[in-house]
Formats: C-alpha cells, structure tokens, sequence
C-alpha cells in the first residue's frame, strides 16, 4: 500500500478518535456552553496550540512556501510581524475579552457585541457579516485541502480506483470539475471534517487542533534538518543563492516524426531538457493523442544561473520520445540577469518591475498581520474560553516559541529548496510535497514524506473546522436562540447545530466544485474584511467606556466599506482582483483607519452610553459585583 | 462614573505596553531593512544568513521572542477571568 495513504490513514483514525473522546466528555454538560465553547476549559497547551493552528490556515503549509521559493529571503520581511503576533493576538484583548465573556455568558463575539453595547442590531450585524465572509473564507480552504489531498495519495492505485468509482457513480459531480481524483479528495476532506466538528463541537476542534499543531512543529523541523543537511549547511546554501539569477518563464509543444502510437506519447511534468543549448524543465505533463504528431502548449522554465546548470547537467538529462519546441521565453520583470536577487528585497517578480515586496508593501504586511491576526473572530472566540489569566498568560509564551519555530524555518527550508528542486518556478505551489518527496527519499525514509505532507493538510483542517463551528454558532446562537426562540430546549438547539454544520460543509463543498480563480486572493480579502470589520468594535468596545452602539455600528460599516471599496476601485480601474493601495498602503490598513475614524464620530456624535452601562463593563464595582447586576447589594454604594 | 476597576486599568496598561511592543519591533525591522535590504549590493553573509536578515529580523526576533515571554509570564498581571458569582 502507498506508503502516504497509510500514513494519512493513521491520521485521520486519530482524528476521528479524538472526536469521539471530546463527544463522550461533553455529554452531560449545557449544550451550548460545551458545544460551542467547550465549557470554557481550555488549559494552556490547549490554547495555545488551537490559536496557532487555527491562524495557521492551508496558506501557511502551501502559499507561503511557495511564495518563499519564488522570491527568496525577502519572505523573511514579509512574515516578519510575526515575531510580536502571540503577544498582540492573545494579549491585547485577551484578559478583556475573557472577563466580559464570563461576566455576560456570551459564547460568541456578535453575544459580547450584543452584551456590551445592548444592541441587538449590532448582533445581527455581525453574525450576518461574519457567516457571509466564513462561507466565503471557507471555499479556497476547501479547495487548498483537496488539492492537498490529491497531491497526497493521488500516486496510490487504491486512490486513482476510487476516483473512478466517484466518476462511474456520480458522474455529474465528477464532470463538473473534470478531475475525479480533485473531486474525490475534496470528499474525502469534506466528510471527515463534517463528521468530526458536528459530532465533537468546539472540544474536537480544539483536541485535533493539538493533535495538528504537534504535526505542523514536527513536520517543519525535521524539515528543517533535512533541507539544511542535504544542501551541506546554510552557508552553502546562501553562497549558491548568492549567484543565482531568475529564470525566464515560457512555453513549449513538443512534435513527433510520425503518428503517435495507440497509447499516444507522454512526457512527466518536471522533465529536464535541452533546446538550441537552453537548459529547460516542464512545468505541466506533455501528452501526444493517438494518431497526432504534436502535444499542446505546456509551460516550461529555463534555468539562467551558469554554476545551477552546471550542477543540474551532472547527471544526464532524460532521452526525450519527441522533439522540443520553444515558442517564447520571458524575462522576469524585475530581477532578470541580475544574481543575488533572491538575497534581497524587494525580491524578484515575473510581472511586477516593482518586485515582490517594496518597502510600501512590506510596511503594509508588517500592519496586516499584526491587525488581521488580532481581528480573527476565530481568534476572538478562543480567548473567550480558556481557564483562567495564569492560562492566558502561559499559552502566551508557548505560542510565542511555538511561531519562533515555525514561520523562520520555513523561510531557511524553502530558500534551501530553491537549490534542491531548481525549476518549479512556474508551479511553486508544488513546492512543498515536492520537498516532502525529495527530503525524505533523500534521506532513506520514504514513509517519511505521508507523515511531512499531512502538516499542510493539518493546517487546512485545523483552520476549516473553527470556522464551520463558528458560522453554526452564529445562526444557533445569535440569530435562532438569542432572537427567534430564547426557550429552545437544548434537544432542539443540538439538531439545529448538526444540521447547519452539515449545510455549511455541503455549501462550501459545493462551492469548492466550482473553485474561484484566485484562491489567495479570496483568501486575503476575506481574513482582511473580518479583521477590519470586528476589531475596531471588539477592541474599543473593551478598552474605552464612552465606545457606544452608535460608534461600534460605524466602525464596523465604515471599516469595511472602505475596504470593500478599494478592492471594488481596483476591479474597475484595473479590472483584476487586485485592489487600490493609497500610498502603497494595503486596503486592510485604510479599512482600519477609517474604522477607528468611525467609531469616534459615531461615538461623538450619537447617543452616550448609560451609566449603568459603563459601569457595568469598566467600574469599580466588578471586583465585588462580577455581574454588574445595578440590585446587588455591593453596588450601591458606586 | 467614579472610579475605573483595577482590572480594567490593568488591562488598558498592559495592551499600551503591547502595542508599543509591537511599534518598537516594527520600526527596528522596517527601519534596519529599509536602509540594508534594498540595496543593490549583494549582502555579506553572517553565520549563513544575509547580514540584513540577521540584523534586521532574527534579532529582533530572537529580543521580541525573550520580550513577549518575559511579559507574559511576569509582567501580566493575573486577574482571573471568571465571575466570582
């Protein structure tokens, strides 16, 4: 048996055990408390480890590796916020938010809204902005985790049987996206993250988010090693990389003498070979039909950097079963015939003559992720579950080691893999299963690459499982308990949340089937318009007294029209998802301005907020009067 | 109002500590990197690493890393986030 579908199995086994052990210490305890919070009972592994896995989407495991290969150290700049992003994401509205979560027994954030400024507007509001943006969020991850799962065990015989099974049985669903063995992970994917979610709520999110967490750490240091290992130290590394030059980027067809046999002519993705004394590699299979002298137009790179072709012709190239022929090559808009361009910034680009990462973006970055990752409602609802400060506290720290870690190595192992898999510049997001594959063959373990491969995949889980729970508790608890039916019984409140798990996987499923074109970029504008819409209100809600309903409601509708409306002005001036940046400056950072310019003109200029209000949340009488109840007998005298 | 709770102004403090954390750590990056990273030379090269990541990013790192731990565990005050009713 394939030696990556055992270990996938392995993995999800433990997956599913998992929820079912969270399913069994659950029941007893309130629903909705336990289902949705997990009886606020996070310690501090816990915690930590369900924070990080879930701000560490599929992204992570296979955009930003793939964006390191492509441009080089700058990816160092680029994720560099992430050295203060524990203590920001946990610390800034940690302790707050957990106090009021207590005090109030809100589970979700638009419940802490509601409480706060008493304002079932505001509620509705936001769990009708964030269930919309979630959906959305949700169908790249999808898409990320089928493609993963494809990559995965697509070479196992058992696998491709299965595909066709799908394609036999439902040959619909396959057709509509062409790709069985897509469509079949995507299944896959989908089934096993609906079962475990609707059958563990947010105690089975959290046990595999530590189960994931432990696999993301592992996979990246013994990476780590073996990257560093086989390309004989950073050092050589970095010196080789020292002369490296961009390739250019082009495409090819390749002709026969004669007709292609029954089986027609094949020629793998990622052969090497030479053409008028260029030095070129595939970048998509080659296939010759039946009967045909000549393939389609596939993608092809040529290698420039003297000393890498040198080192790649060391070994003989392939005898190819049909004739090359180059139609055009391109030069990288930024970076051509320059060496060392992948040691510094802004990095090399094939399309921006700008590069990667000019200082107006990096300082963007350097923002985004600190606002974006604080402004996660996913984020949110953790912080509204965990023990206690001390826990607080100590996730903390062992995040912060936890992302020191991580993200760095990342950067060392796929600089590393420039030099290890040369060009696969034209596919980078094949990056990381071909490292998977190459380290680990390498190295002699084989089996070793399931076990690197299924942190990706871990990551893609561990981020779609929060937020199904979150978008089922948006509609259980804020639309259906808190404003149709405050009496639900717990019976009726638990098939509501099994049902509306299913609908939203299927929903995302569905969606998945029909991908967007731009995954990352669906990816960002969604993880940027919930940061812009809910931090804003969450943080000034906690921090300043006077922050009414007025002023939340602006800046949550303020922050993310002007968001929505730089990405709007981009599609119609330069009619591509890119946005509009004032000043080089990311929409997510103007969306956050004029959040907080909102929120004081709302506050200014609207209805105070009463006393009792601001006593409630920010006066001296909780130490004594946790509940702010105005009838205590504590309270009357403040 | 009369009086903020103490747990509030503790928390109001420690979130301005973190934020200027979080400036401090952005303007020795961004700044350093700025100056360093973007120039057309290539980088001498410190321990493996290009001397503008060293100095620009792994340090920082490395001082933000000891910094949020040290805050975390010592600075932060406890206040126990569950109702006492």
């Amino acid at each position: 048996m394939n030696i990556s579908l055992l270990a996938f199995l392995g993995y999800t086994g433990l997956v599913l055990v998992l929820a079912w052990l969270s399913h069994r210490v659950g029941s007893g305890k309130s629903f909705i408390s336990e289902y949705f919070l997990g009886s606020r009972s996070l310690g501090v592994i816990a915690l930590a480890l369900t924070f990080g896995a879930t701000s560490a989407s599929a992204g992570s495991f296979a955009g930003f590796p793939s964006l390191i290969y492509a441009h080089g150290w700058v990816l160092a700049l680029w994720i560099a916020s992430y050295m203060v992003f524990p203590l920001c994401a946990m610390g800034l509205l940690g302790k707050r938010l957990s106090q009021l979560s207590h005090r109030t027994g809100a589970v979700t954030v638009p419940d802490v809204l509601r409480e706060r400024f008493r304002s079932p507007a505001l509620a509705v509001l936001s769990t009708l902005l964030l269930a919309l943006l979630l959906c959305v969020y949700l169908i790249p991850q999808f898409t990320l985790a089928a493609l993963i799962m494809q990559q995965l065990l697509g070479s196992s015989a058992l696998y491709q049987d299965a595909a066709f099974a799908v394609q036999q049985a439902v040959p619909m669903l396959a057709a509509q996206n062409g790709d069985p063995e897509y469509v079949l992970g995507l299944l896959i994917f989908a089934g096993l993250v609906i079962v475990y979610t609707m059958f563990g709520g947010f105690r089975a999110v959290v046990w595999t988010d530590v189960l994931q967490g432990f696999v993301m750490l592992a996979g990246v240091l013994i990476m780590l090693f073996l990257a560093l290992h086989q390309v004989g130290g950073l050092r050589s590394a970095s010196e080789d990389m020292q002369v490296m030059e961009p390739p250019e980027l082009g495409t090819a067809s390749f002709a026969l003498d004669s007709a292609a046999p029954s089986s027609g002519v094949r020629i793998a993705m990622g052969t090497w070979f030479e053409d008028d004394g260029r030095l070129l590699r595939t970048g998509e299979p080659v296939y010759i039909p039946a009967g045909d002298t000549l393939s389609g137009v596939v993608k092809v790179t040529r290698i420039m950097t003297p000393s890498e072709i040198t080192r790649i012709k060391a070994s003989p190239l392939p005898s190819l079963p049909a004739e090359p022929r180059v139609h055009e090559l391109r030069a990288y808009a930024r970076g051509s015939g320059k060496s060392g361009t992948y040691m510094r910034a802004p990095g090399p680009s094939p399309s921006d003559p700008n590069g990667f990462l000019p200082i107006g973006l990096a300082i963007s970055f350097f923002a985004f992720w600190a606002v974006a990752g604080t402004g996660q409602p996913s984020s949110m609802v953790r912080l509204m579950a965990f023990t206690g400060t001390v826990t607080l506290k100590r996730a903390i720290a062992s995040l912060t080691m936890y992302f020191a870690l991580i993200y760095f190595p990342l950067v060392i192992i796929f600089c590393c893999a420039r030099l290890l898999v040369p060009g696969l510049d034209h596919t980078p997001d094949r990056i990381m299963p071909a490292m998977a594959y190459l380290l680990s063959d390498n190295a002699g373990i084989p089996w070793l690459a399931g076990f690197l491969i299924a942190a990706p995949f871990a990551a893609a889980m561990s981020t779609v499982d929060s937020f199904i729970l979150m978008i089922t508790s948006s509609v259980v608890r804020d639309v259906y308990q808190r404003s149709i039916n405050p009496r639900a019984p717990a019976a009726r409140l638990r098939l509501m949340s099994y049902c509306v798990t299913i609908l939203v996987g299927l929903v995302a499923t569905l969606g998945a089937l029909y991908p967007p074109q731009f995954l990352q970029y669906v990816v960002v504008f969604t993880g940027g318009g919930l940061a812009v819409a809910f931090l804003g209100p969450v943080a000034l809600g906690l921090y300043w007294p006077q922050f009414s309903k007025a002023g939340a409601m602006a800046s949550m509708c303020g922050g993310f029209a002007v968001y929505l409306g730089l990405y709007a002005a981009g599609f119609l001036a330069y009619g591509s998802t890119a946005p509009i940046r004032p000043f080089g400056l990311d929409p997510l950072i103007w969306g956050f301005v004029a959040s907080l310019v909102a929120a004081w003109m709302g506050t200014h200029w609207g209805s105070p907020n009463p006393e009792s209000l601001i006593r409630k949340f920010f006066g001296d009488s909780i130490a004594d009067n946790p509940r702010g109840d105005p009838g205590h007998p504590k309270a009357a005298g403040t | 109002m009369d009086k903020l709770s103490r747990s509030f102004v503790r928390a109001r403090k420690e979130s301005l500590h973190i934020v200027t954390a979080w400036l401090v750590c952005g303007a020795w990056t961004l700044g350093y990197c700025a100056l360093f990273a973007y120039s057309e030379e290539p980088p001498a090269l410190i321990w493996g690493l290009p001397s503008w990541v060293l100095f620009g990013i792994v340090l920082p790192w490395a001082l933000a890393t000891v910094f949020s731990i040290w805050y975390a565990l010592v600075a932060i005050q406890d206040d126990d986030a569950r109702p006492a009713a």
